[in-house]
């Protein structure tokens, strides 16, 4: 536990912690499994084999849809669930380690925990309910004062110190329920879902707050979420899991950009795909035989070899839509002509439905654009924005 | 990504249980000597009874099993005991479920009605209440009998008999309901306490009527408090035995109880074969009822106390508001001050009449009552034992309900199975069993008090770990797993979360616990000695002395104390929760 003595000066506050890998990790997990049995149902694999390490000062969070096994990951690292074999290691120390039959309890890993339902106890008041941690810990009585206090000001509390759970808002009940998680000032904090249940202005407004505090305390989180949306906006990096297996684990960029695989593609933001058969590879590049005619594509991760059908895909607003009788584009990843079925304004730009091929793609044009629905359109996806990935294994 | 570098290899025994120790915490230990000594408080003694009745010679002997269906008159027996409990039962369970959600969900909420409800007849001991009512309904003699025949007689009507008969079928099953529903009430309406009322106004808002939001939502949501509540009520049905032993001999309605209880003291030797067997059967029917609430308590699929609390308005009866509160005032008056006015009636005068004459009272029986010795001792000593055994009693049952609600392995069933045999055990079981085991020598536990609160302790073991298990079942994992997290170890966590969000559901626990230890008629007769007598004992004593006023004087006495009792105790339980 990095029990930082002194309060932090106004000039700390400004400063950036950045996610370095010198030091030791906070985190580490390797070759993970749990399994669950559930009455009735066949043997459900919830973790399958994760390895992962978090540094200091990072923001690490876990996405996927329900049922991917992100809680029950989380949850075995806090100790609330255990593992079936593998080894955590948590500020250098081992947590569970099958080899050597470690399990330590949750109370011994020095860790704290955010719970979506926030898990404020409805008998204590905010105050008690921050100071608890410190008390299970032998914090002096003047220190923990202090220390409540400090944590209450961070988190912009101060009012509702003496206020029971019930009295406060969802979102002054998560800011606390945030404060204490914060106030151990243990070396890793554990995210199940905290904002999903506060209103949506109130989660945008925490989310930036959190992001801030993240930045400026330089706590090491691991956050569990299936909002990609809060993913992008908090993670130093994003492991994407899919049936307990990590399907992409890369900065948030990288993972929209430069998707792994079909799974990762579908789940994060939207895409139009297709198959085809791959003709050439040469520059980690393929030519592809698409329904919609022969496109390049740039491999995203393993190579599809020729001969062999690969999935290929583009996001809608790297593809520029021009009317279909304009003169076809030299440099182009992939050209598609269509029919524009459905034409909506969002604001920012106009969305369109294009049917081409027995296939409905998505375009975006410009809010000024003055395509109308029925109109014949082309879609031209620019050079290096179709990606190849291969067909994922039949299930 | 990192590569997949070794299998898993297999943790050696040493390892095994060095890690096994090393995570074995204060509360852990603690917890590991409760379950022995439920084990050895419960187990050994029947253990020593089967194999007295079912091993002769160091043979198996199952012929218990076929004399039982010799005895004169058993068939009748089980079916009386089958129809009261089917008719009483249900009845009952809707009547607390009714009751519990008026006063906690409506207008025809009665502030003090809703918290002495369940309790008014808990501190009129059930002998005595029956007593009360048979002062008040028996078909010539009955106080209301003999005022309802001159009212008649002046519109015409002249009836030289009832138009009460408290020594009937029906008597018996009003009795039963009247005293079987309160030790549901209580489950229930600590559950509506902490049930989100969120939950019935989304009903509500989406077209559900009053009466439909409660069947298709109250209803389901509290589920795990209605088994619960419907598994004390079959115990203590099956346990009922003043009223069996007054209204039920007189009525010729014999059920299992009083059948158990005439062949250990009627016969002799005591029959303690066909006892045990009948008992057996017993056990069955309250087995499957208690397997029944496992299984609903383990789905999770009920409100329970989340990190968000809601508040919630009440439901709006209109007109049957009035209706509603006068069920319930009638109900209250019926279980307790009419058959206390019985009572009081019956204790001013020297020997039973249904004439009103005020020269004839005078206070002769509670002047003897206060003045004899041994009556005062059993006074003392059933409060003293009932407070001790209840606490003892409550605190297993919180560490067994906590120890199930994290645990499902074959350990866990096991616990939980030998925590609920003794509700299936007609207390004079239990007794008989504590003597063979306890009373003789190593122990020499004769006559005691030891015997007696041990005795206690085991007879309401069930109805101790079940109110903690409702009670448990409230508290959302989260809100331990969040203490966990947080660095407290198991024992804090017990003491700083979970005993308080518990607290109101162990504090009425606790009051069903005290009082049915303090009027523990049965079990006490039999092991209770001339040292320590006890309430139960000195009652039963002068019911078979046929000495009814006395019994009637002494009965408005310890109503008195024990209302006093509870009504503290109550204090207590105020829940520690603001409500916002």
């Amino acid at each position: 536990m990095s029990t930082v003595g002194a309060p932090r000066g106004a000039d700390q506050k400004t400063a950036t912690v950045v996610a370095g890998d010198s030091l030791a990790p906070v985190l580490q997990i390797d070759n993970l499994y749990k399994h669950f049995q559930l009455p009735g149902e066949k043997k459900v694999t919830a973790v399958d084999g994760i390895d992962l390490t978090l540094s200091r000062g990072e923001f690490l969070v876990l996405l996927g849809p329900s049922g991917c096994g992100k809680t029950t990951l989380l949850r075995c690292v806090a100790g609330l669930d255990s593992p079936d074999s593998g080894r955590i290691r948590i500020g250098g120390r081992d947590a569970y380690d099958s080899s050597r039959a470690i399990n330590q309890p949750p109370e011994k890993r020095h860790i704290s925990m955010i719970f979506q339902t926030y898990a404020l106890w409805p008998h204590m008041t905010a105050a008690q309910n921050i100071a608890y941690p410190l008390i299970s810990r032998g914090v002096s009585r003047k220190q923990v004062k202090e220390r409540v206090d400090r944590v209450l000001e961070q988190v912009d509390v101060t009012s509702q110190a003496k206020r029971y759970p019930n009295q406060m808002s969802g979102g002054q009940q998560q800011r606390v329920a945030l404060a204490r998680a914060l106030v151990s000032e243990s070396d890793l904090i554990l995210f199940d879902e905290p904002l999903s249940n506060i209103d949506a202005k109130v989660r945008e407004q925490l989310r930036e707050e959190m992001l801030e505090m993240q930045r400026t305390l330089g706590f090491t989180a691991l956050y569990v979420t299936h909002d990609q949306s809060e993913a992008m906006h908090l993670a130093h990096r994003i492991a994407v899991l899919d049936s307990g297996k990590v399907a992409q684990l890369d900065t948030g960029r990288m993972i929209y950009t430069r998707p792994a695989n079909r799974y990762v593609a579908r789940f994060i933001g939207r895409t139009n795909e297709t198959t085809g058969a791959v003709t050439s590879v040469s520059d980690g590049a393929a030519d592809v035989t698409t329904p919609f005619g022969t496109g390049r594509a740039t491999f995203t991760n393993e190579e599809v070899p020729v001969g062999a059908d690969a999935v290929v895909a583009w996001r809608p607003e790297n593809a520029q839509v021009v009317p279909a009788d304009s003169a076809a584009p030299e440099r182009a990843a992939l050209v598609v002509d269509g029919t524009v079925t459905a034409r909506v304004f969002v604001g920012m730009h106009v969305e369109l439905l294009v049917h081409a091929n027995d296939e409905t793609l998505l375009a975006i044009a410009p809010p000024d654009s003055g395509i109308r629905e029925g109109d014949q359109v082309r879609l031209v996806v620019g050079e290096g924005a179709l990606i190849a990935v291969p067909q994922p294994e039949t299930r | 990504m990192a590569v997949v570098t070794d299998v898993p290899t297999k943790p050696s025994a040493g390892h095994r249980i060095t890690s096994w120790a090393r995570r074995l915490s204060p509360f852990g230990v603690f917890a590991g000597l409760v379950t022995i000594g439920i084990v050895a408080l419960v187990g050994f003694p029947l253990l020593s009874t089967l194999w007295n009745v079912f091993f002769v010679d160091g043979a198996l002997d199952l012929s218990p099993f076929v004399d039982v269906w010799a005895l004169p008159g058993i068939g009748s027996v089980l079916l009386n005991t089958a129809i009261v409990l089917v008719i009483a039962l249900p009845i009952s369970l809707a009547v607390a479920t009714v009751f519990a959600w008026l006063m906690e969900r409506t207008d025809a909420r009665i502030g003090w009605a809703s918290t002495i409800l369940p309790l008014i007849p808990l501190m009129v001991p059930s002998l005595a209440g029956t007593v009360g009512w048979i002062a008040l309904t028996s078909g010539r003699a009955g106080l209301l009998n003999v005022w309802l025949r001159d009212l008649l007689s002046v519109v015409g009507i002249d009836l030289t008999e009832g138009p009460f008969q408290i020594y009937s079928w029906g008597g018996m099953v009003f009795l039963y309901v009247l005293y079987v529903v309160p030790f549901g009430y209580l489950s229930i309406s600590s559950s509506l306490q902490n049930l989100d009322p969120s939950l019935e106004e989304a009903a509500r808002v989406n077209g559900s009527g009053i009466l439909r939001t409660f069947f298709t939502v109250t209803i389901p949501a509290i589920k795990p408090a209605l088994v619960g509540a419907f598994n004390i009520q079959l115990i203590i049905g099956f346990a009922m035995f003043s009223i069996p032993a007054t209204v039920g001999v007189s009525a010729e309605i014999e059920v299992l109880a009083l059948r158990i209880y005439r062949l250990l003291t009627f016969s002799y030797p005591p029959d303690t074969g066909s006892a045990v067997v009948l008992s057996i059967m017993m056990l069955v029917v309250v087995a499957i009822a208690g397997w029944w609430q496992l299984k609903v308590n383990r789905t999770k699929r009920y409100g329970t106390i989340g990190g968000r609390i809601g508040r919630g308005a009440h439901v709006q009866l209109g007109r049957w508001r009035w209706f509603a509160m006068f069920c319930v005032l009638f109900y209250i008056a019926s279980t307790s001050i009419l058959p206390f006015l019985g009572l009081v009636f019956l204790s001013v005068q020297g020997f039973w009449s249904s004439e009103i004459d005020f020269s004839r009272y005078n206070f002769d029986n509670y002047a003897a009552v206060i003045s004899t010795p041994d009556i005062q001792a059993s006074l003392m000593n059933s409060v003293l034992f009932g407070i001790q055994g209840g606490l003892v009693a409550m605190i297993i049952g919180l560490i067994v309900a906590m120890y199930l609600a994290r645990n499902t392995g074959v350990a866990a069933k096991i616990v939980d199975f030998i925590s609920r045999i003794p509700a299936t055990l007609p207390h004079l079981v239990v007794a008989v069993a504590f003597i063979a085991a306890f009373a003789g020598p190593p122990f020499n536990l004769a006559g005691t008090s030891a015997i007696l609160i041990g005795a206690y302790i085991v007879m309401y073991l069930p109805q101790a770990v079940i109110s903690s298990n409702s009670a448990m079942a409230q508290v959302g994992n989260d809100m331990i797993e969040a203490s966990l997290v947080s660095g407290a170890g198991q024992g804090r966590t017990f003491l700083k979360v979970i005993l308080p969000l518990v607290w109101p559901g162990f504090i009425s626990g606790f009051v069903i616990c005290f009082v049915v230890m303090a009027g523990e008629l049965t079990g006490s007769a039999l092991l209770a000695g001339v040292q320590t007598p006890v309430i139960g004992f000195t009652m039963i004593k002068m019911w078979l002395d046929g000495s009814t006023t006395l019994l009637a004087a002494l009965s408005v006495i310890v109503s008195v104390v024990f209302s006093v009792v509870t009504l503290a105790s109550l204090l207590l339980a105020r829940p520690r929760r603001r409500r916002g």
